[in-house]
């Protein structure tokens, strides 16, 4: 019924992957509703994907490198 | 595997979903959904081959793996810049559509950053799989 600790923990990877989903979408929406109002089409929404990629990467480095630093145990870094 | 082609299709239905209404309702009218939904899919067939071509790269010696990482970067690059300049030139409904060039540089950038996250995240290091390996 209720998923295994593995799964659970995969299951969290996606849902903070989801996270970063959503936060490269909304510079988008952003840039959309600037052309819209202000008339720049299409600039503001070139550079709302542009800052959403850039954003989206940058959450998703410091994402691997707090999940690197929780897999490997104090042994492991003893050793290196 | 099957999870993470999961993930990359709904992504990117999601993301038709979350900017598709907006641009809809923003002044791009019907348009701008239907160019949405073929920009999106132009993206979505190459994703998908790069990311089980990744799969298999990430098992590679890390020489193998960059080429074969970059290699897959170079074909979705060339399939997208193909398609759709195809589309542009000779379909009649995206013949000098400027805007359809446009949603195809967003979309071309989200899937980018989704292949990216799910060969990222899915590293054989972080599965569990040669652990302790990784050197920085």
């Amino acid at each position: 019924m209720f998923p295994e600790p593995g799964d659970r923990r995969e299951l969290g990877r996606y849902l903070a992957l989801s996270q970063i989903g959503l936060e490269m979408v909304v510079p988008i929406i952003a840039g959309l509703l600037v052309d819209y109002y202000l008339g720049w089409t299409p600039w503001a929404t070139i550079t709302g994907a542009v800052l959403g990629l850039c954003g989206g990467l940058v959450h998703l480095v410091h994402m691997l490198n707090k999940l690197d630093a929780k897999d490997s145990s104090p042994s492991d870094r003893e050793s290196r | 595997m099957i999870r993470r082609l999961v993930f990359l299709v709904g992504g990117c239905a999601a993301f038709a979903l979350l900017v598709g209404l907006p641009a809809r309702h923003l002044g791009g009218g019907d348009a701008a959904v239907v160019f949405i939904g073929t920009a999106l899919l132009l993206c979505l067939v190459p994703a998908i081959v790069t990311l089980l071509w990744g799969e298999r790269a990430l098992h590679q010696t890390p020489d193998k793996q960059l080429i074969l990482v970059l290699g897959g970067t170079g074909v979705r690059m060339f399939f997208v810049l193909l398609s759709g300049g195809a589309l542009f030139q000779w379909v009649p409904y995206y013949q000098g559509q400027a805007s359809f060039l446009i949603w195809l540089l967003v979309c071309y950038l989200f899937t980018l950053a989704l292949d990216m996250m799910l060969l990222l995240v899915g590293r054989p290091d972080n599965a569990g799989i040669g652990h302790g390996d990784r050197r920085y």
